[in-house]
């Protein structure tokens, strides 16, 4: 088998004095998008912020290719991953064009002025998520779907291996959604740069429909892992959110779909 | 670079104009040949300390209150509405009378009312924050005054006037210590600018991009106690100025967040006009400069405050 | 609450500040036996029973006010001198003194109502007009609106102050918030508070209705909006009467209406009761203990108060932030 992308050992979080994880392990496969799903307060966003280094754990380890996340330093971390929150602050006066160029922080040199490398990783970012003509447009006067792309080319400057996102399509309507989704997938597929995709999803159908592999968690426990039709099934989904359902491919991309019962 | 560029010659003009005004207006001939001839009493021994030292102390307050705010990501969050400096205020005023050094005390003073301040709002958010620096703002001043009133009457007339925010005792000895440290400042800043670009992002942003957050806090925090210490040594308590700079000159020449040194060249330039202000609105009196800072600031602090309601309804 | 520990409660605080004027008779700047203060030679006794009937009404008027500005903003921060109200009317005596050749009573008292009058209107608009319920009625607006007002009034009135060797000969003492110990033009003020701290009592019931949310008050059949009005005359007059005695004290009115509505469990009208003797039990000791820490000097009032306010505000602050717990930043 390939090697995992992460490799999760024995994790223990504490938040607040409440026990999220304890003991849990998990590895995510080197697949392009992989999707984390499950009920409110099941620890979906507490894994992804041990993913990206934010939270540490109180035990255990989580590595990225062999490398333990928890031993590199926080400039070659952020060179490797990069994270976006749930709710990213709004800023009232950035330009598009400044807020990527946040992105290059790992990457700039003290005392330096912003390198051609630095250039030409925001002018890239920017063209990858269409926003080159609004690049010197204020972010309050953006729409909330363009707003999220100008995030995501903050974390495409960043040029980082693997970018981890959390629950980016919450506050976009159905279009947005399925735009930001198309353009996390040109983003895994493009050709000499392997990106990864780790992605906080509250949708299943949106989740089923574009990611490689899901990760289903419930109560700090790990319940299915594995290509969406392997890990949507009413048992799965039964375990996942006491739910009754059915699980039936769609007839036009045949992927799962969950109708619940009740 | 542009709107430090900008601000910059604004500056240069302000300085020029605030030699030449004041009770008697100089030529701008006479004050090319004055600064460079050091027995024009009217620019070596008037003007010249008292501007400089508002340049210095608007550079310091205005830099320390843009990274406050930066850091915080709260525009209310600058030293002089959270009491740093009425901390500082009263470190000074216990100093003098421990027969310490000055600034010593006002940087414990503000250290201390920062600590207060954070121990105080632990996890309560932004909005607790400005809530606590208000009150504790306001304990450290009541304190002074009542130590004040214990002093010897020629000490209370003195203090009077630089609790009221005075550049009339300015010499060139303090404003050459106060650049100097905002010289030092701005190197920090330089060295640690890659981090620093990232305030306004919050927490969780700054470490996905690899910033280390313990380190930047300290060294935010460390400056801006220490900036607003000097600042509050050389000219008094001046309110407000921390507080409309950054905004101020964010809005005037489109800087992006954190607008650090256009924050700080603003302040210097708001510093060195509301001085020349107090000059020739009573050149006799001794009108503190601290006042016509508050003239300013509190009526923007009102606009602030109605224009973000004004975007709510 | 049961109608008797109501009762018991506030016998209670009478009975506390009866003993707090005592000792404001009996204790002063100038240190008298007992004796020689009963036989009166010098008038310390006149003087001194004069100055705590002022710090008896003051005291009075500002936790009240403090209290009905809570109530009606729906922000537990909300007093006179946080919101600037005191400033003012401060602002305004100022002016009238250094603008005008009226000195009366009655002028003074007028012209600093209509200082707080005008801050609380400018208040009210900057910060007002929505109370809403849990964090957001602790918001951040109403101190900041009120920090801004305050500087600025204070700031002009120190101009105004420091412009004229008279008028600060005249002012300084008063700008700090001293109660005075001679009858000049304090008449008049103290008679207006007396008929509004009566008269605001009846105002609670509506008042109480209001908080409920404007429809609900007017579904009652109460007019809001009369409400407000009646409230906040009330308010600012009860402010302008108290600053033109004895200029803007801060704080009296955060604390005081705390404790008050803590032991009324609820009750606006118990909790107005409590109020009154509060403040005044508060502002006379705070007076008493400024003459005497000092001696031969005094320390304002104003000060002391100032001193206990603001640990009084962050305390207020440590209880009312608590349950709300903003989510950590």
């Amino acid at each position: 088998m390939k090697q995992p992308l992460f490799d999760i050992q024995d994790l223990t979080v504490k938040l607040g004095g409440k026990r999220i994880y304890s003991q849990f392990s998990a590895q995510l496969p080197d697949v392009g998008i992989t999707g984390i799903i499950g009920p409110n307060g099941c620890g979906k966003s507490t894994l992804l912020r041990c993913l990206g280094g934010l939270t540490t754990p109180e035990n255990g380890s989580v590595r990225l290719r062999g490398a333990d996340i928890g031993h590199l330093s926080s400039i070659a971390r952020a060179r490797q991953i990069a994270f976006l929150p749930q709710e990213p602050p709004m800023l009232t006066d950035m330009t598009v064009e400044g807020l990527v160029a946040k992105g290059r922080t790992p990457w700039r040199k003290a005392f330096l002025p912003a390198s051609q490398a630095d250039r030409d990783a925001v002018s890239q970012a920017l063209e990858a998520t269409q926003l080159t003509e609004l690049r010197h447009r204020r972010l309050t006067a953006l729409s909330g779907g363009q707003r999220q792309r100008a995030w995501i080319a903050m974390a495409l400057a960043q040029q980082t291996e693997v970018i981890l996102l959390d629950e980016p399509t919450s506050y976009l309507d159905l279009p947005h959604q399925i735009r930001l989704m198309q353009l996390l997938r040109d983003l895994v597929a493009q050709k000499g740069q392997a990106r990864r995709v780790v992605v906080v999803l509250h949708d299943l159908t949106i989740a089923a429909r574009f990611c490689d592999t899901l990760v289903g968690l419930s109560d700090g426990k790990l319940i299915c892992a594995g290509p969406p039709s392997e890990a949507l099934t009413p048992k799965t989904v039964m375990q996942l959110y006491g739910l009754r359902a059915q699980v039936r491919p769609d007839p036009v991309f045949a992927r799962p779909v969950v109708y619940p019962e009740e | 670079m542009k709107p430090v560029i900008t601000l910059s010659l604004a500056l240069g003009c302000l300085v020029f104009l605030a030699l030449s005004g004041g009770r008697d207006w100089l030529a701008p001939a006479d004050v090319w040949h004055g600064l460079w001839s050091t027995e024009n009493f009217v620019i070596h021994v008037l003007r010249l300390p008292r501007t400089a030292l508002a340049v210095a102390a608007g550079l310091a307050l205005g830099l320390a209150g843009a990274l406050m705010q930066g850091l915080t990501r709260n525009p209310l969050a600058t030293p002089d509405v959270i009491g740093l400096v009425q901390g500082a205020s009263l470190g000074h005023i216990v100093a003098l009378g421990l027969g310490t050094s000055v600034f010593l005390g006002e940087t414990v003073g503000a250290a201390f009312a920062l600590f207060a301040v954070i121990a105080l709002a632990r996890e309560q958010g932004p909005i607790a924050f400005v809530l606590y620096g208000i009150g504790v703002g306001a304990t450290a001043s009541a304190a002074t005054t009542v130590i004040l009133l214990r002093a010897p009457d020629a000490t209370i007339t003195q203090m009077m006037l630089w609790l009221s925010g005075s550049l009339a005792r300015a010499d060139l000895a303090t404003a050459g210590a106060l650049l100097g440290g905002v010289i030092c400042a701005v190197f920090i800043v330089l060295w640690r600018a890659r981090d620093l670009r990232t305030l306004w992002l919050g927490d969780d942003v700054m470490t996905g991009l690899g910033v280390n957050l313990p380190v930047l806090r300290f060294t935010v925090l460390g400056l801006v106690t220490l900036l607003t210490a000097g600042a509050t040594l050389a000219v008094g308590p001046i309110g407000f100025l921390a507080f409309t700079a950054a905004p101020l000159a964010r809005a005037v020449t489109g800087a992006e967040p954190p607008a650090l040194f256009p924050a700080a060249l603003m302040g210097a330039c708001l510093l060195t006009a509301a001085d020349l202000a107090a000059r020739l609105i009573a050149p006799l009196v001794t009108l503190p400069t601290g006042l016509i800072m508050t003239l300013i600031g509190a009526p923007y602090l009102i606009f602030f405050l109605w224009s973000e309601k004004r975007k709510t309804a | 609450m049961s109608r008797a520990s109501f009762a018991s409660i506030l016998v209670l605080l009478c009975l506390v500040l009866c003993l707090c004027a005592a000792l404001s008779l009996r204790f002063g700047a100038a240190p008298v036996t007992l004796g020689a203060l009963l036989n009166d030679t010098l008038g310390l006794l006149e003087s001194r029973m004069f100055r705590t009937v002022c710090a008896i009404c003051v005291g009075a008027a500002m936790a009240i006010s403090g209290l009905m500005l809570q109530t009606l903003t729906g922000n537990p921060l909300a007093d006179p001198g946080i919101t600037g109200i005191n400033a003012g009317a401060a602002l305004a005596a100022i002016a009238l003194a250094y603008f005008t050749p009226f000195n009366s009573g009655m002028a003074i008292l007028l012209a600093a109502s209509v200082g707080a009058g005008l801050a609380g209107y400018t208040l009210w608009h900057l910060a007002g007009a929505d109370p809403v319920s849990g964090a957001g009625g602790i918001a951040l607006r109403l101190p900041l609106a009120g920090l801004a007002i305050e500087t600025l009034c204070l700031a002009l009135a120190t101009a105004l102050i420091l412009a004229d060797a008279e008028m600060q000969a005249r002012y300084l003492r008063w700008i700090s918030g001293a109660i005075p110990a001679v009858a000049r033009t304090e008449t008049a003020p103290l008679g207006v508070i007396s008929v509004l701290l009566v008269a605001g009592y009846f105002t609670c019931e509506r008042l109480e209705l209001l908080s409920l949310g404007a429809d609900q008050s007017d579904s009652l059949g109460r007019n809001p909006n009369r409400t407000v009005a009646l409230v906040l005359t009330c308010v600012t007059v009860l402010s302008g009467a108290s600053v033109a005695i004895a200029g803007p004290l801060a704080f009296l009115g955060l604390l005081v209406p705390f404790v008050a509505r803590g032991l009324a469990a609820g009750s606006l009208r118990r909790a107005y009761l409590f109020a009154l003797p509060i403040g005044a039990s508060a502002l006379v000791l705070a007076d008493t203990i400024g003459r005497v820490i000092a001696r031969p000097g005094e320390v304002h009032a104003g000060i002391i108060a100032a001193l206990l306010g603001g640990p009084a505000l962050i305390m207020v602050l440590r209880r009312v932030l608590r349950p709300a717990r903003w989510h950590a930043e």
